[in-house]
C-alpha cells in the first residue's frame, strides 16, 4: 500500500496544485465559458481536433477526441471562429456573460471567396504546444497509390519523417529508432496487438471506416502511457445521423463494403465496414487444373485470405451524454493440405494427408460514455477489450491398408500464442479558465499473456497415443496508471503542458512501479515561429518478442515478470515550427535512451525449443536514438502533399548479443526521405505520387570460419568448423527508393460518385531487396546478393460512394 | 481546337487512355515479372576475406596432456573451409615468465599436443599465450587460472519417480545436491559434469565414465548445457556461497534392482572468459540449422583473432 502511495503523491501533489490554479477567485470570478460539439453538417460526424478560436484575444482550443470542446473568457463579447481543415470556417459574436452551449455544424469543403485570415486559425502547428504529432487527413490518404489499389494507413505513415518501415511491403513501424511494440495502436481508444494482415503486407485499418489518423511520436501527454515510442490513434466514423450513405470499393486484392447511417435520426447512428480479399477463390481454378494435370505426387491446394470487419454505434442519449459502442474483427488465415494415394510392397495401399496452417485473429471491442458534468468538465468512460491469438500446426497422418487391415497413424502440433485484454478507464477534460486546460484520469488493466504452448498429439498404434502440452504457461498480470496534465499559457509567448502519469504494474507477486513526468513547451519567438521543447519519461509493461527482420505473427507478446524488468524511456526534443502559407514546416531533433529492452539471445528463437521456458532465451539491454527530422506539410488546396527528411542513429547493447558490445539496431536508418503530392488535375481528374528513399538495413551475415575442438569424457577428439559473422548488424542492404503513382478518374452522377483508381507500385521498377544472402557470383566472388519481391506492379480498383 | 490547360483535354482522350494506360500498363508489367522471377535485385561486393589466426586453448591445472589447435581462417564460401596449421609457434607465460612452448614437432596429425609430466600448480597466476604463424599476424591472449573449487556433493538414489510419457513406465529419480564456496567481490564460474561407470561387467563396459545427464527445478544460477554439462554461477546474484545446487537424473525402475554403478561429479571453475566461450557455443549450436534462429557472435577472447584461450581447475569428486 504504501509503495501505490509513494508512487501517487506526486501525482496527487501536482493535481491539488493545478485545482489551485484552476479555482482561483480570479479567474472563476471573471470567465464564462463556451462549450459544446463541433460537428459535420451533413453527416453529424464529430469533428475532433476542430479549433475554437478568440481572434480578439488570440486564446483557443481545440476539440477533444469526442468532439467536445470548452473555452472559458473573461466577461465580454468576443468574436469566435470554428475552423477544421477542409471545413468552411464559422465566425460568431459570443457575450460572455454566462455560460453557453452552443453546438457548432461546419460545412465541409471551402466556400469560394471564403478568405479566411490566418491569424484567425488556431490549431497550427506554431500554435499547438504539443510537438513531435502528425496528422494527415484520411482523404488525402485514400488518394495515394497502393498496392495492388488497396489503400493502407500503416503504409501512408511510413512516407512521414521519423517513421520507417519494416522492410519491402511491410506495414510495420519503426518509430525513431524503436521497434514495432513500442508503438501503441488505438483503435477508438482500445490497444491492438498486431495490425498486420498478409504477414504485414497490408495493415488491419480499413480506410473506409476511419476518420482520423494521428500519430504522436514524441513530448507525449501525460493521458498517454504503456509504450516508448509513439501514440498511434485511430479513430472510426461514428456514422451518418442524417441519411444513408456507403462506399463500395473492389480492386484486385480485395473488396470492401462501408455502410452507414441513421438508426434514429439525429439521435443515434451505426457504421458497418467489412473486407475481404479473394486470392483464394481466384486461386483455385488454376491449381485445380495443376492437381488435375499432374497428379503423380497427389494434390496439393493452398489456401489464403483475409477479412475484417469495422462496426460503431452512436447513441446521443442526451443534450449531456453519448454512448458509442465499438468492435473490430479481423482474420487471416493461411495454409495448404496435401494428399496423395498410392500402393506399396505387399499389396499395401497407403493413403497420406498433410496440412500446414497458419492463422492469426484480432478483435477489439469499446464500449464509451461520455457525459458532460458542466460546461467546463467533460468525462470520457472506456469498457474494453482486446484480443489476439496466433496459431500455427503441422498434421500428417496415413492409413496403411491391406487385405484385412487398416493402420492409422497421426502426427500433429498446434503451436499457439497469444494475448488478451479487459481494461476500464475514465478520463476528464476540465477548463476551469481561459489559461488552463487540465485533462486527468485513471486506467486499469488486466492482461493474460499466452506466450507460446505446442499441442503434440502422436498416434502411432501405440496403446496410448500421445496427447500432450508443452511450453509456456498463462501469465496474468494488472497495470493501471493514474495521470494529470495542464495545457497552460504561462506568459502571452509561453506556453507549456505540464504533467505526471503514474504507471504501476503487479504480476508473479511482484509489483513495478514508474513515474513518469511530462513538459511541452511552445515559445513564440517574435516572428511567430514557435520554438518548441518536450521531456518525457515512458515505461512500457508488455513486449512483443520477435526474430528481428522476420516481422512473423509468431512473435510472441510477453509481460515485463519477476525476472523481466519494464521497459523504459525518457526523450528530449527540441524543434522549430511555422506556417507560411499552406505550408506547415517543422524542425525537430530529438534524442532518446533506452533501458529494458527486451530481444532474443544469440541463438535463440521461438522454434524448436518446446521445452524452453521464454524468459530462458531471451536478454535485456539498452539503447539509444536520436536524429533530425524536417516536414513541410500542405494539407489544403488542388496541390497537397509533403516533403519529408529524417536523419537518424539507433543502437542497440545487450549483454548477451554480439559479446555485450554496441550494434547498430536492424532498422538503423541514417537517411529517409519522403515526397508525397496529391494534385487536382481539373475536371474530373486528379493524380498523386509518393517517392521514398531510405539507407540500407543492417544485416547480419557470417563472414569467415574456422576449425575448433572438444574433447569428450572419453578423451576422444572432435573437430567442428565455426562460422561466424564479424558482427552483429554490420552490413547494410541496398538503399531503398520507389516511386508509386496513381490517377483518379471520378464521375458524380446525381448522388452517385463512381471513381476509377489506376495505381503503379513502383513506377520505375527499381526491385527493392527484400532478405539477402551471401552467395558466390558467376566468376567465384563472394557477393551479397539481395532479392526482390515486389516489381512494377499496375493495379485498378472502382469504388462507389453513395 | 485549343485548350488553356492540357488538362481539359483529358475527358476527350476517353476513348483512348484506357488503350494507352492498358499498353503502357502490359510492357511494363512484362519487364517488372521478368526481373520478378529472376528475383535478384543487386549483388553487392563482399570484402576479400582477410585470413586470421583461429586458437583453442584449454588448460585445466590438473591435466596430463595440453592440447592447442590453430587453424587459419577462410571466407564462409571458400570450399577447402579453414586449414589446421602444423608450423606454428606457441608460447605461454605463467606469471610473466615463459613456461612452455610448441611448435610444428608437437603436431600430432591433428592438433598439437603437448605431455605435462607433472602437475603445475597455476591457481591465481595470469597466464599469457602468444601464437605465431607464418604469413599471419601473430595473435594473443591473456587469462588468470581460477582457483581450485572446493565444494560438497551428495548422491540421494531413487528420491522420486517421474512417469515416461513415451513408455509409460515410471522411472526412479536420483538427487544430487552440490555446495561449492563462492568468493566475494567477484563472479564466480564453475561447469559440473556427472559421471558414471558399471561396476558390473554383465551391466556393461566397467573401463569407461559417461556424461549422466542432469537436470533441475529453476534456477538462476544454473545453465544446462546440450553435452549434458551443467554450468553454475552467481554472476548478478550477489556474492557468496553456491548452495544447495539440486539435480536430478533419471535412473531405471527400481522394480529392476539397480545396477551395481560407481558416480562421480567433476566440478570446474572456470575463468570468466571460458564461461562466455561455452555460452556462446552453447548457442552456436543450438542455432544450427534453425532458420529462425538469431546469428551467433561466437564468443573470442584472442586479440587481432578468433578462437579461446580457456583455464579452468577442477576436483573430482566421488559420490557414494
Amino acid at each position: 500500500m504504501s509503495h501505490y502511495f509513494r508512487i501517487l503523491k506526486p501525482l496527487l501533489t501536482l493535481a491539488a496544485a493545478l485545482c489551485v490554479l484552476g479555482w482561483s477567485p480570479n479567474a472563476v470570478a471573471q470567465s464564462f465559458t463556451l462549450s459544446g460539439h463541433v460537428q459535420d453538417a451533413a453527416s453529424g460526424e464529430q469533428l475532433l481536433g476542430a479549433t475554437v478560436w478568440c481572434s480578439d484575444l488570440s486564446i483557443g482550443v481545440a476539440a477533444n477526441t469526442y468532439g467536445f470542446y470548452s473555452l472559458s473568457l473573461p466577461e465580454g463579447e468576443h468574436q469566435v471562429v470554428v475552423s477544421y481543415i477542409g471545413y468552411t470556417p464559422q465566425r460568431f459574436s459570443v457575450l460572455f456573460d454566462q455560460d453557453h452551449k452552443m453546438d457548432v455544424e461546419l460545412v465541409a469543403g471551402t466556400a469560394l471567396g471564403e478568405a479566411v485570415v490566418t491569424g484567425e486559425l488556431f490549431g497550427h502547428i506554431e500554435e499547438q504546444v504539443q510537438m513531435s504529432k502528425i496528422e494527415v487527413p484520411i482523404e488525402q490518404i485514400k488518394r495515394l497509390p497502393a498496392i495492388g489499389g488497396e489503400v493502407d494507413l500503416l503504409k501512408a505513415l511510413q512516407l512521414l519523417p521519423g517513421v520507417q518501415s519494416g522492410g519491402e511491403g511491410s506495414s510495420g513501424l519503426y518509430v525513431r529508432g524503436g521497434s514495432p511494440d513500442q508503438n501503441l495502436m488505438l483503435l477508438d481508444g482500445v490497444p491492438l496487438y498486431s495490425v498486420n494482415h498478409l504477414f504485414g503486407f497490408f495493415s488491419v485499418f480499413n480506410a473506409d471506416a476511419v476518420k482520423s489518423m494521428a500519430i504522436t511520436k514524441g513530448g507525449f501527454p501525460a493521458r498517454f502511457g504503456g509504450r516508448l515510442s509513439s501514440i498511434l490513434e485511430i479513430n472510426l466514423k461514428d456514422g451518418h445521423m442524417k441519411e444513408i450513405h456507403g462506399d463500395a470499393t473492389v480492386s484486385i486484392i480485395a473488396s470492401k463494403l462501408t455502410l452507414e447511417g441513421p438508426i434514429v435520426k439525429d439521435k443515434a447512428s451505426f457504421m458497418i465496414s467489412a473486407r475481404r480479399t479473394y486470392l483464394d477463390i481466384l486461386l483455385r481454378p488454376l491449381f485445380a487444373r495443376i492437381n488435375q494435370n499432374d497428379n503423380s505426387s497427389g494434390t496439393v491446394e493452398p489456401r489464403y485470405y483475409f477479412y475484417d470487419i469495422n462496426g460503431k454505434v452512436n447513441w446521443k442519449v442526451s443534450d449531456r451524454d453519448r454512448v458509442f459502442f465499438s468492435t473490430f474483427s479481423g482474420t487471416d488465415d493461411f495454409g495448404f493440405s496435401t494428399q496423395d494415394t498410392y500402393n506399396q510392397s505387399g499389396g499395401q495401399t497407403v493413403n497420406t494427408e498433410s496440412d500446414f496452417g497458419l492463422d492469426w485473429i484480432n478483435s477489439v471491442q469499446a464500449l464509451r460514455w461520455n457525459h458532460e458534468w458542466q460546461p467546463k468538465l467533460f468525462s470520457n468512460v472506456t469498457l474494453t477489450r482486446s484480443y489476439y491469438r496466433f496459431n500455427t500446426g503441422i498434421e500428417f497422418s496415413d492409413a496403411i491398408t491391406t487385405a484385412d487391415t487398416t493402420i492409422n497413424e497421426r502426427f500433429a502440433a498446434l503451436y499457439r500464442s497469444g494475448i488478451e485484454d479487459y481494461a476500464a478507464q475514465i478520463d476528464f477534460d476540465y477548463a476551469p479558465n481561459a489559461s488552463h486546460y487540465v485533462k486527468f484520469g485513471a486506467k486499469w488493466t488486466h492482461h493474460r499473456f499466452s506466450p507460446g504452448a505446442t499441442q503434440l498429439e502422436l498416434d502411432f498404434g501405440q496403446p496410448n497415443p500421445i496427447d500432450t502440452l508443452l511450453g509456456a504457461m498463462d501469465i496474468n498480470s494488472n497495470d493501471s496508471y493514474v495521470y494529470v496534465e495542464d495545457e497552460v499559457a504561462v506568459t502571452s509567448r509561453l506556453r507549456a503542458n505540464v504533467g505526471l502519469h503514474a504507471s504501476m504494474m503487479h504480476v508473479q507477486d511482484k509489483t513495478y512501479g514508474s513515474l513518469q513526468p511530462r513538459l511541452a513547451l511552445n515559445y513564440r519567438l517574435p516572428n511567430g515561429t514557435a520554438l518548441k521543447a518536450s521531456y518525457a519519461q515512458m515505461a512500457q509493461f508488455v513486449n512483443l518478442l520477435t526474430n528481428e527482420g522476420l516481422g512473423l505473427p509468431t512473435d510472441l507478446w510477453v509481460p515485463s515478470t519477476a525476472k523481466i524488468r519494464p521497459q523504459k524511456r525518457w526523450q528530449v526534443a527540441v524543434g522549430l515550427a511555422d506556417t507560411f502559407g499552406e505550408f506547415e514546416l517543422s524542425l525537430e531533433g530529438y534524442y532518446k535512451g533506452l533501458d529494458g529492452l527486451l530481444s532474443y539471445k544469440d541463438g535463440a528463437s521461438f522454434m524448436f525449443n518446446l521445452e524452453t521456458d521464454w524468459e530462458e532465451q531471451v536478454t535485456q539491454g539498452i539503447g539509444n536514438a536520436y536524429g533530425l527530422e524536417f516536414l513541410a506539410q500542405k494539407k489544403m488546396g488542388r496541390t497537397s502533399g509533403w516533403v519529408g527528411y529524417t536523419l537518424s542513429w539507433s543502437n542497440r547493447k545487450f549483454d548477451a548479443i554480439n559479446n555485450g558490445a554496441w550494434y547498430p539496431f536492424t532498422y538503423d536508418r541514417r537517411h529517409d526521405v519522403s515526397l508525397v503530392v496529391n494534385h487536382e488535375l481539373g475536371g474530373k481528374w486528379s493524380t498523386s505520387a509518393a517517392w521514398v528513399y531510405g539507407t540500407g538495413r543492417a544485416l547480419t551475415l557470417s563472414e569467415s570460419m574456422y576449425t575448433t575442438f572438444f574433447v569428450d569424457e572419453q578423451g576422444n577428439i572432435y573437430e567442428e568448423e565455426i562460422t561466424l559473422p564479424s558482427g552483429k548488424n554490420a552490413f547494410r542492404m541496398s538503399p531503398y527508393h520507389r516511386l508509386d503513382v496513381s490517377i483518379v478518374q471520378t464521375k458524380t452522377i446525381e448522388n452517385m460518385k463512381r471513381s476509377l483508381i489506376f495505381s503503379v507500385y513502383n513506377a520505375y521498377n527499381n526491385l527493392n531487396p527484400f532478405f539477402a544472402n551471401l552467395e558466390e557470383n558467376s566468376n567465384g566472388q563472394p557477393v551479397i546478393r539481395e532479392y526482390g519481391i515486389f516489381p512494377f506492379l499496375p493495379s485498378i480498383a472502382w469504388r462507389l460512394s453513395f | 481546337m485549343k485548350y488553356s490547360h492540357p488538362t481539359q483535354a483529358l475527358p476527350l482522350l476517353s476513348s483512348l487512355p484506357f488503350v494507352l494506360v492498358i499498353g503502357l500498363v502490359s510492357s511494363l508489367s512484362l519487364t517488372g515479372c521478368e526481373e520478378f522471377l529472376e528475383g535478384v535485385v543487386h549483388e553487392v561486393e563482399f570484402p576479400e576475406h582477410e585470413p586470421a589466426l583461429a586458437v583453442t586453448l584449454t588448460i585445466d591445472e590438473d591435466a596430463q596432456i595440453l592440447r592447442l589447435m590453430v587453424s587459419k581462417t577462410a571466407g564462409v564460401l571458400d570450399p577447402q573451409g579453414s586449414e589446421v596449421l602444423s608450423d606454428v609457434f606457441a608460447n605461454l607465460e605463467a606469471n610473466g615468465t615463459s613456461w612452455l612452448s610448441l611448435d610444428a614437432d608437437d603436431f600430432n596429425g591433428d592438433l598439437h599436443s603437448l605431455a605435462l609430466d607433472a602437475p603445475v600448480h597455476l591457481a591465481g597466476m595470469p597466464l599469457r599465450l602468444e601464437v605465431e604463424a607464418e604469413g599471419l599476424d601473430s595473435v594473443s591472449a591473456e587469462s588468470t587460472m581460477p582457483e581450485k573449487p572446493v565444494a560438497l556433493a551428495e548422491l540421494e538414489l531413487a528420491v522420486d519417480s517421474v512417469l515416461d510419457p513415451w513408455w509409460e513406465e515410471f522411472m526412479a529419480r536420483d538427487r544430487i545436491t552440490v555446495d561449492i564456496e563462492g568468493q566475494n567481490g567477484v563472479a564466480d564460474w564453475f561447469i559440473l559434469e556427472l559421471q558414471s561407470r558399471f561396476l558390473d561387467p554383465e551391466w556393461g563396459d566397467t573401463a569407461t565414465w559417461w556424461t549422466e545427464y542432469m537436470e533441475g527445478p529453476p534456477d538462476p544460477r544454473v545453465n544446462t548445457l546440450h553435452t549434458g554439462e551443467i554450468l553454475v554461477s552467481d554472476q548478478g546474484l550477489g556474492d557468496g556461497d553456491l548452495n544447495q545446487l539440486t539435480f536430478f537424473k533419471n535412473n531405471i525402475d527400481p522394480d529392476w534392482g539397480y545396477p551395481e554403478m560407481e558416480w562421480r561429479l567433476s566440478i570446474s571453475a572456470l575463468s570468466e572468459s571460458s564461461a562466455n566461450y561455452l555460452l556462446s557455443m552453447e548457442a552456436y549450436d543450438q542455432a544450427d540449422g534453425n532458420p529462425f534462429a538469431e546469428p551467433v557472435v561466437v564468443y573470442s577472447n584472442i586479440s587481432s583473432g578468433f578462437g579461446h584461450f580457456g583455464l579452468r581447475n577442477s576436483v573430482m569428486i566421488e559420490l557414494e
